[in-house]
């Protein structure tokens, strides 16, 4: 048994399954990414582990131990909020000191450990200074000791970088990385960001409409994404929207198209599927590039509509027929040769083509996490 | 947040007990709460009602049919209206013009508004009935000269009516001052008027078109505010000698207890009808939490 | 990806700074232009309300008859029993009301906080706006036909219950009498001023504590009492302002049986035979230095409030 186990975990608020059924297990010292759009349960499921809402069904197994209807205030959890929630009457010493308090430990014991804790979250001198004296970022800090000084065997995030500034976010996340692995700290880490969730975790679980997508490492989230939903919601990508003509070889039928695929299993020709394929994956070719013989690889032709430069890459969207564009990602060197409104062909190979089942329920999901991206 | 309101739930952490239980103690402090308001109601309207053979409409047809009755509640609302119309077109176009371009007086304005709280009507009756009356060097100087204008042969204004809508106006800074600044602070004043300005709109007609409007739940609050006190209000009219319907009411009242209880059943209702309106008409606009605080003078 | 929610003042505009720091003669002349838009209301309130109070304080020092420069006034108001004992009866009162007021208010107000329904929320709220502003000449009226000697309940308890008030030695025209008069209405002010304190509370301030291993009580003690302590305060300031300076609903129930300080001083008013203009402003200047003192602390307390509430 792992860590901490969740098992058939569901909760209905009337009617609806905000979490529908799910089975997680989480290692010890492992940094778990609840990931998804608002609504989908991720925030749900973290507060029944803090035991702020008891579960419908299932149970919360913690080291052996089963903690399904345990108190709140008597699991060992340690919980960072987006709001940060320090208490503003009392200084940040006396945030953290807070716990230790509750638990009746010696004064000097935590006297120490609060120094320790502001010095662990690089605030040493700030333990006199009021909430409203510190920035988003250094209450959220204070949090994060807060959370840490009653020693948790698990620690809760709840979206804790939401309400703060964009460049204070990336330094923030890697500390709490940092820390966390520091300590090997089990932390279970809300979030709607997917390149946050991709940054920091050692596991993600994509989540939509209550249920679990897909659960795996970041690198296999991103390349692999193996459901239509985790494919739109994670990272940018294209899509194309096809039907099978030969699963052994790999053709799929786009449209006017036809697309090389590298084989695919679980379906069969006539399947309807979704196409995805990373914009760093597609290269660009001028027009006059003949194809090789025996390439294999996807060649589509096209104009480049817009042309945006983002540092170490550039974004092509190049239009291929009147209702269908196509993005690229060059690296910038490369990308010199190219200008807006250039005819160029488009190409990328077999195995960049992650090949996904859509069907009704795919669709469905499919304009969630769309209209998550805008 | 607890996800109490759900039918298939059965099992509750006993956090979720624990709420459950301190629910009772505050619910028994709010019944006693509303029964200590009801009950001298209801006493008072059986009371008012009451006569030899049960009920006894005979004091309120009293009441309707008295001159007094009629010329005081008319006066009195002659009054309340000429306090909040000044009221209102004084103080809004200065909280706003405060909150645009003068930022800094903003400390002063508040303070101005605190003053009524240090100075209450009955001080406030005995001050204006001495700088009016009395010539005194100091003040005639302070005032740049206006007290001894107003005060002169021409336009006297001691114990007139006119002086006593001012002291109302006054008496009222406070629930006007606060609706209003806070609503405009709400919704982001600078903002929109920065936005009518890059449109070609002016001052007043972005006053008028772009923020009047959106502060309406405010400037309507203060109204029925300043309104209900200016109706209820009994010690600047009396110490001003001016005959107004809470004066009536007190004369009557003092010489028979029957028709008392019937002139307080009247009065409440008139100020149900003023704070519903409120209510009515601002509450579903706002969130409930700021107007609340605001309704509530002191008398 | 979500735009952070910014905190505070970026959000409100930066360009008038811009204008206002682009050259020092145009700010000048700006802000003094700027201050004459507020010359109707600061002439209004310098007649009205400054001037009245500047004239009293003036007149406390100047003698009644020749109107020179001296404190004795003061001296013959510390002197005269009936005016000690008229401020702290007033003083007396407005303390007991206040509390009363505060603390069964804040009960009740956690009550109507706590109501999950709106509609009772609301309903609730308007009740409490309505019986907040009844003070004065009618709700005299109203104790007195509750609990005057032939009152609604005085009778009701004679009857059924067989008690009698007044031979046990009850008056509604004493001091006990105003107490229940009085907190009327300083209890659904409390309600009034509560009810946003305790929305003031952020649930995941209780959740953080619950979280550290806080029991209910713990949190009520050692978070959301503190936490509130500053509102409380304020709030019965105000109530205490608000018992201290009113005059009508005392005047119309008990006139001239119960020594207080604004009957005194209505009294010295209408007394215009013998007028001691003297000695009534030494009376106000005394309210108002009391209720100075109330309305101090009341600002000072809103204003921990709002920074630690970060505004």
């Amino acid at each position: 048994m792992a860590f901490l186990e969740l098992e058939g975990i569901a909760k209905y608020f009337g009617a609806v399954a905000a979490v529908d059924h799910i089975n997680l297990s989480i290692q010890q010292g492992e940094f778990l990414t609840l990931l998804g759009p608002s609504g989908c349960g991720k925030t749900t499921i973290l507060r029944m582990v803090a035991g702020f809402e008891a579960p419908t069904h299932g149970t919360i197994t913690l080291d052996d131990e089963d903690i399904t209807h345990r108190q709140a205030s008597k699991r060992p959890m340690g919980m960072v909020f987006q709001s940060y929630a320090l208490f503003p009457h009392m200084t940040a010493a006396q945030n953290i000191a807070f716990g230790m308090q509750i638990k009746k430990q010696p004064t000097d014991h935590i006297k120490r450990r609060c120094a320790e804790l502001l010095e662990l979250v690089g605030l040493g001198e700030m333990g006199p200074r009021y909430p409203h004296q510190l920035s988003g970022g250094q209450q959220q800090r204070i949090a994060l000791a807060r959370a840490l000084a009653v020693e948790p065997k698990v620690l809760l995030l709840d979206e804790p970088l939401s309400a703060l500034d964009a460049k204070v976010r990336v330094s923030l996340r890697n500390e709490i990385r940092r820390i966390q692995q520091q300590l090997k700290m089990t932390a279970i880490y809300v979030t709607h960001d997917q390149e946050e969730a991709l940054a920091v975790s050692d596991r993600i679980a994509v989540m939509a409409k209550g249920k679990i997508e897909q659960l795996d490492q970041p690198e296999e989230i991103y390349s692999n994404p193996n459901t239509v939903f985790t494919a739109t919601f994670v990272g940018t990508s294209n899509q194309f929207n096809g039907v099978v003509e030969s699963a052994s070889d790999g053709r799929c039928k786009v449209g006017d198209f036809i697309l090389t695929t590298s084989r695919i299993t679980h379906l069969h020709p006539g399947n309807r599927v979704l196409i995805v394929v990373r914009p760093e994956e597609v290269s660009l070719l001028p027009a006059t590039h003949t194809e090789s013989a025996n390439g294999t690889a996807n060649h589509i032709a096209g104009s480049i509509e817009l042309r945006t430069f983002l540092g170490p890459f550039t974004r092509f969207h190049v239009q291929v027929n009147e209702n269908t564009t196509l993005t690229a990602d060059v690296p910038s060197q490369q990308a010199r040769s190219f200008e807006t409104g250039q005819r160029v062909i488009l190409t990328f190979p077999p195995d960049a083509c992650q090949v996904l089942a859509l069907d009704g329920r795919a669709q469905e999901l499919q304009q969630l996490a769309e209209a998550e991206k805008v | 947040m607890t996800g109490a309101a759900d039918i298939q739930q059965t099992q509750r952490t006993p956090d979720a007990r624990a709420r459950r239980f301190t629910f009772r103690w505050d619910t028994f402090f709010l019944v006693a709460f509303v029964l200590y308001l009801i009950i001298p109601l209801g006493a008072t309207l059986i009371f008012g009602l009451s006569g030899n053979n049960g009920i006894d409409f005979h004091s309120y047809q009293q009441i309707f049919s008295d001159k007094d009755f009629t010329k005081t509640l008319l006066i009195s609302l002659e009054l309340a209206l000429a306090s909040t119309v000044l009221a209102i077109v004084l103080i809004t176009p200065t909280v706003y013009w405060v909150q645009l371009r003068l930022p800094q007086a903003r400390p002063l304005m508040d303070f101005l508004s605190l003053v009524p709280f240090a100075v209450p009507a009955i001080l406030l009756a005995l001050g204006l009935g001495e700088v009016y009356s009395s010539s005194n060097v100091f003040v005639n100087i302070l005032s740049l000269g206006l007290v001894p204008l107003l005060s002169g042969n021409g336009l006297n204004i001691v114990d007139t009516p006119q002086l006593l809508v001012c002291a109302y106006v006054i008496v009222s800074l406070p629930f006007v001052y606060r609706p209003i600044d806070n609503s405009l602070r709400a919704i982001n004043t600078r903002v929109l008027a920065e936005a009518s300005y890059s449109l070609g709109g002016g001052w007043w007609r972005t006053f008028l078109t772009i923020i009047l409007p959106n502060i309406l739940p405010g400037v309507v609050s203060a109204a029925l505010l300043t309104f209900s006190t200016a109706m209820g209000e009994f010690t600047l009219s009396s110490l001003f000698g001016i005959y107004t319907f809470p004066i009536y009411l007190d004369q009557v009242g003092q010489n028979d207890a029957h028709k008392a209880a019937s002139l307080a059943i009247l009065s409440f209702f008139f100020t149900l009808v003023c704070v519903l309106a409120i209510l009515l008409f601002v509450g579903r606009r706002v969130s409930g939490k700021q107007t609340n605080v605001e309704i509530a003078a002191a008398k | 990806m979500q735009i952070p929610a910014s905190t505070e003042t970026s959000a409100e505009s930066t360009l008038p700074k811009a204008i206002l720091r682009s050259g020092r003669g145009f700010r000048l002349g700006y802000t003094l232009t700027s201050w004459l838009g507020l010359l109707p209301f600061l002439l209004f309130c310098l007649l009205f309300e400054l001037l009245p109070a500047f004239v009293i304080i003036q007149g406390s020092f100047a003698d009644s008859n020749s109107g020179s420069f001296t404190v004795n006034n003061f001296q013959r108001l510390l002197a005269g029993i009936s005016y000690i004992h008229a401020f702290q009866n007033s003083i007396s009162l407005s303390l007991v009301t206040a509390l009363i007021g505060a603390v069964f208010g804040f009960f009740a107000a956690y009550g109507v906080y706590n109501s999950r329904a709106n509609w009772l929320r609301n309903l609730l709220v308007g009740f409490s706006s309505i019986a907040a502003n009844f003070a004065g000449v009618p709700l005299a009226f109203a104790f007195v036909s509750t609990l005057g000697v032939t009152g609604f309940v005085t009778v009701l308890l004679h009857n059924i219950f067989h008690i009698n008030l007044y031979d046990a030695g009850f008056s509604l025209y004493t001091f006990w009498g105003l107490v229940l008069a009085y907190v009327y209405f300083q209890l659904p002010l409390m309600v009034l001023l509560t009810v946003p304190a305790l929305s003031a509370l952020k649930p995941e301030w209780r959740e953080a504590a619950t979280n550290l291993g806080a029991s209910n009580a713990t949190y009520w003690r050692r978070i959301a009492l503190p936490v509130l302590m500053p509102s409380l305060i304020a709030a019965m300031m105000l109530l205490f302002a608000n018992a201290f300076g009113a005059f009508a609903t005392a005047y119309a129930l008990a006139q001239g049986n119960i020594n207080l300080v604004t009957i005194q001083i209505a009294f010295a008013v209408n007394g215009n035979v013998d007028f001691d203009t003297g000695l009534g402003n030494a009376l106000a200047v005394g309210m108002i230095v009391v209720l100075l003192l109330a309305v101090t602390l009341y600002t000072a307390m809103l204003r921990r409030v709002s920074v630690w509430q970060g505004r």
